[in-house]
């Protein structure tokens, strides 16, 4: 009913009959002081030509509607909430991470709005961070694809190094795609953007970025 | 005193309804197996009082929600009890729930003219679902913050409309401020107010259509309903022996001995009902008794089954509690992160079908099923699907909610998750209770803050690639690498110094042994010397307690005191053996600076820079400058890689410095110094084992 006039459906011909058996019932028991429902008994509601029930109706309608439509368009604001792009965090310097090294987990720490407050170096979230070759790393984020879990980098004597979710026991190669025993994830670990020219800085940065979990496609939610 | 009813009754009628309330017609007389009803109705008058009274302490916001929860349960006497109750009461009330639908299904029930109160039954049960879900968010602590992470992005995975309902659900696209008022608004008013609305529909139904009228009560109702207790249980109980070997080796007895009373109870039950069949069918073909109404003797049964629920509650209060975990981290792995124990077999149906095939189709089948029972259920044919059918649901409820807790309790990875969750929830409350406090910003600052909680974790991050502190990484993970750097535990303190001083451990691998340093070594070399080895251990010693009371350690703060004067002449005999190669309080040139060695100042420069000239120079072997690094001119040629702050936090915790509460005597004797140093020793036991 949200939005829309109630009265648009309501054609005003079978209204009135619809009331006369009401405006009958009534009719008996008027001037009873133990009238049940004295609403339905009251002689404004029905009597009169039918442009005084539309106008009623209609009145009503719009009582109600206008409350509702302004809380509604609140409600729903998240809907409209713009995605930020993503936040730039720098994580630490290139020469901390060995070339050919394990995955340095770090803290995405940056600052950032939440509704009212703003924060001043937030943690924001985890991410696995590898220096694959000279001027190259690569960043993980920590929060599992099929269902957001944080991930865990472990190497374990059997099993060698892999991420592994605690929770669904996706797994993934330490190249960040699905490996060989995983069932749950459809997609690999999802890389974060590096910044390149921080790089060339001797600098890691990146643009930390939310994706869609449980779907084969890497979709940006925030 | 009648006058004044009579007025009252006038105008309200009440007379008519506290007659209609009582005195109800129960045909066939008050049984057991009505109150179910009644106990939910009870269950949830108790989830609205204290509900209410909860809602007065708590703050729906993210810097605010752990910390008046936690305000509450820690500082308002009879607050943990408050909490508790309600928890425990929504558990009651899903299982009180579920015995409810079983009864009206085997009872028939739901046939016409009954099926939308059936209906209705099953919004209820949706509505207290989504309490529990809502519910379990609101702490803002690691479990709920990451349970909901998981609930949502699979809320996020509606066909269609997923991506919407996510943004609504959550209030934006992160989870925020914004969720924890939506999941509030949802737990305290909209989820409530359906429930109230459910309920006086479902009560009206009831009372307008009456209790199922007699035909359906025969003995054989009761057989199915106790075959399909005896069946859930059995099957239940084959399960528990399938996975025997799992369960924790002191819950065995309860697990083992629990349901299998129970089991034996329904199949005494069985056997007795089958025994009597012929006079209990008799009974029921003979002419009603007339009209038995709803007070006094049902009402009695029903307060009796309150009471025993209730107790139960309070039972699970007492002995369990209700868990408050850390603050909620988006950044802090939280590996423990599990949803409710009723939503545990959906979470590992997760593990074993597709997000869509788990989450939507199997639990969608199985409510539509349910839906349509009472339509399946108006032959009697369609009755028997709808009992095997309850039981196979049952069933596989019980199959994977076992699945899942066997799995946890045997993993060791869960198992150090859960060791660590604990510990991270009993920090937490330490710190709170410190004299500083809950700063404005969140609780969350104060692990952020402290040494014990960082320090190890850009220990095993920063520094364990080489080091080891007590031969683990830090948090208690085996070391992955070889060791190719002192083992950091108790550095600085006597048994370090006294190590120091004495050639053979000086050159083991916990020690220098692992480095370049030790290659061509002077200290080694003097250590070997005639010089050193003449003198007498006592001198010797005295040099190795006071280089450690450079340090300055908390643990040895009484030592160091009762010490003095021994330490005195220790100095003495440090400025004159150790200044040829070292700097001592201003004596000597070169070597590493011993003047406040191990002290948090002599510590964080070190870390910052261990190539400066104060500490290893040109000798360095391998260890970072992990402050900022500057060129031969002195400009900056890469910045910090661990700022002082984070320095600090690990040097802090290498010394034992953070924040415990006083033990109620503060006599800075021999006392305090022993209740530090056990304080230590406990942390590291709790780290888990691997």
């Amino acid at each position: 009913m949200a939005g829309k006039d109630p009265d648009d459906d309501i054609p005003d011909v079978p209204m009135s009959e619809a009331l006369q058996g009401v405006q009958n019932a009534g009719g008996e028991e008027n001037g009873n002081e133990e009238t049940e429902d004295p609403v339905e008994a009251s002689p404004c509601m029905s009597k009169g030509p039918p442009r005084r029930e539309f106008v009623s109706i209609a009145l009503g309608g719009a009582i109600v509607a206008a409350p509702t439509v302004v809380g509604l368009r609140v409600v729903l604001s998240p809907l409209f909430s713009s995605r930020s792009g993503g936040i730039l965090a720098r994580l630490t310097t290139l020469e901390n991470l060995e070339v050919g090294g394990v995955p340095q987990a770090f803290k995405v720490i940056a600052d950032k709005s939440d509704a009212w407050t703003t924060y001043k170096d937030l943690p924001l979230g985890l991410v696995y961070a590898q220096r694959v070759s000279d001027k190259e790393v690569v960043v993980f984020s920590a929060s599992c694809p099929h269902a957001g879990c944080a991930v865990e980098y472990r190497d374990e004597g059997s099993r060698g190094a892999h991420y592994y979710c605690p929770c669904h026991e996706s797994s993934f190669k330490t190249d960040g795609s699905l490996a060989p025993d995983n069932t749950q994830a459809k997609r690999g670990l999802d890389t974060l953007e590096v910044v390149e020219e921080k790089l060339g800085e001797g600098e890691v940065w990146i643009r930390f970025q939310k994706f869609k979990a449980g779907i084969p496609e890497k979709k940006v939610v925030s | 005193m009648k006058n004044l009813l009579n007025w009252i009754d006038d105008r309200t009628g009440i007379r008519r309804i506290t007659r209609e309330t009582l005195f109800e017609n129960i045909p066939g007389g008050a049984r057991w197996r009505y109150v179910w009803g009644s106990t939910l109705t009870f269950a949830i008058m108790v989830q609205f009082i204290t509900g209410i009274m909860l809602w007065m302490f708590y703050s729906p916001s993210a810097n605010s929600a752990w910390e008046s929860v936690h305000h509450l349960q820690e500082n308002v006497k009879g607050g943990d009890w408050l909490r508790g109750i309600h928890h425990w009461t929504s558990q009651f009330m899903i299982v009180l729930l579920v015995l409810h639908l079983v009864q009206v299904v085997v009872d028939g029930a739901y046939t016409a003219p009954r099926e939308f109160n059936f209906w209705f039954g099953l919004a209820l049960l949706g509505v207290t679902m989504g309490l529990g879900l809502t519910g379990y968010l609101l702490p803002w602590d690691q479990k709920g913050y990451w349970a909901t992470e998981v609930a949502t992005n699979i809320v996020g995975n509606t066909p269609l409309i997923g991506d919407y309902l996510k943004q609504l659900l959550i209030g934006g696209n992160e989870a925020g401020h914004h969720t924890l008022t939506r999941f509030f608004a949802l737990h305290a008013g909209v989820l409530p107010a359906l429930l109230i609305g459910l309920i006086v529909l479902h009560i009206y139904l009831f009372r307008k259509h009456g209790i199922t009228p007699a035909a359906r009560k025969t003995a054989s109702s009761a057989r199915h309903f106790w075959w399909v207790a005896l069946f859930t249980m059995g099957f239940a109980m084959v399960m528990v022996g399938v996975n025997w070997n799992a369960f924790p080796e002191g819950a065995r007895p309860m697990v083992g001995i629990v349901p299998g009373i129970i089991t034996s109870l329904c199949l005494l039950r069985v056997i007795y009902l089958y025994v009597r069949k012929k006079s209990l069918e008799e009974d029921d073909s003979r002419p009603r008794p007339g009209d038995v109404y709803f007070w006094p003797d049902q009402v009695l049964r029903d307060a009796i089954a309150c009471a025993v629920v209730l107790a139960g509650i309070l039972f699970f209060v007492w002995q369990v509690g209700t868990e408050l975990s850390a603050p909620a981290d988006p950044s802090e792995n939280y590996s423990a992160a599990r949803p409710d124990w009723y939503f545990m077999a959906l979470f590992a149906l997760l593990k074993d079908f597709d997000l869509i095939t788990g989450a939507f189709v199997i639990p969608g089948i199985v409510a539509a099923v349910v839906f349509l029972m009472p339509f399946i259920g108006r032959k009697r044919i369609g009755h028997m699907f709808n009992l095997v059918f309850l039981v196979v649901v049952l069933g596989g409820f019980v199959h994977y909610t076992l699945v899942a807790f066997t799995h946890d309790w045997t993993s060791a990875g869960h198992q150090a998750a859960v060791g660590a969750a604990h510990r991270d929830a009993a920090r937490i409350k330490v710190l709170a209770k410190s004299p500083d406090g809950i700063p404005p910003e969140g609780a969350i600052t104060l692990l952020r803050n402290d040494p014990l909680t960082q320090g190890p974790r850009l220990f095993a991050q920063n520094c364990a690639s080489c080091h080891s502190y007590d031969g683990h990484d830090g948090m208690g993970n085996p070391r992955k690498n070889e060791q190719s750097a002192a083992d950091l535990k108790g550095f600085a303190s006597r048994e370090w110094s006294a190590g120091v001083l004495d050639a053979e451990t000086f050159a083991h691998p916990d020690f220098l042994g692992a480095t370049k340093l030790i290659d061509g070594s002077k200290m080694l070399k003097y250590l070997k010397s005639d010089i050193f080895t003449d003198l007498p251990a006592e001198e010797i010693h005295q040099m190795a307690i006071s280089l450690s009371a450079e340090a300055g350690l908390k643990s040895q703060r009484a030592l160091d005191a009762a010490d003095k004067s021994l330490i005195e002449e220790g100095r003495e005999l440090l400025s004159i053996e150790c200044t040829e190669c070292h700097v001592y309080r201003g004596e000597g040139e070169g070597g590493i600076d011993l003047t406040g060695y191990g002290s948090r100042e002599w510590q964080v420069a070190f870390v910052r820079d261990p190539s400066h000239k104060r500490f290893y120079g040109k000798r360095n072997d391998r260890m970072s400058v992990f402050g900022p690094k500057y060129g031969e001119d002195g400009e900056l040629e890469r910045p910090a890689q661990l700022t002082d702050r984070e320095i600090g936090f690990i040097v802090d915790w290498l010394r034992g410095e953070w924040y415990e509460p006083s033990a109620g005597h503060e006599s800075g004797d021999g006392t305090s110094a022993e209740g530090s140093a056990t304080t230590v020793e406990n942390q590291k036991e709790s780290l888990p084992a691997e």
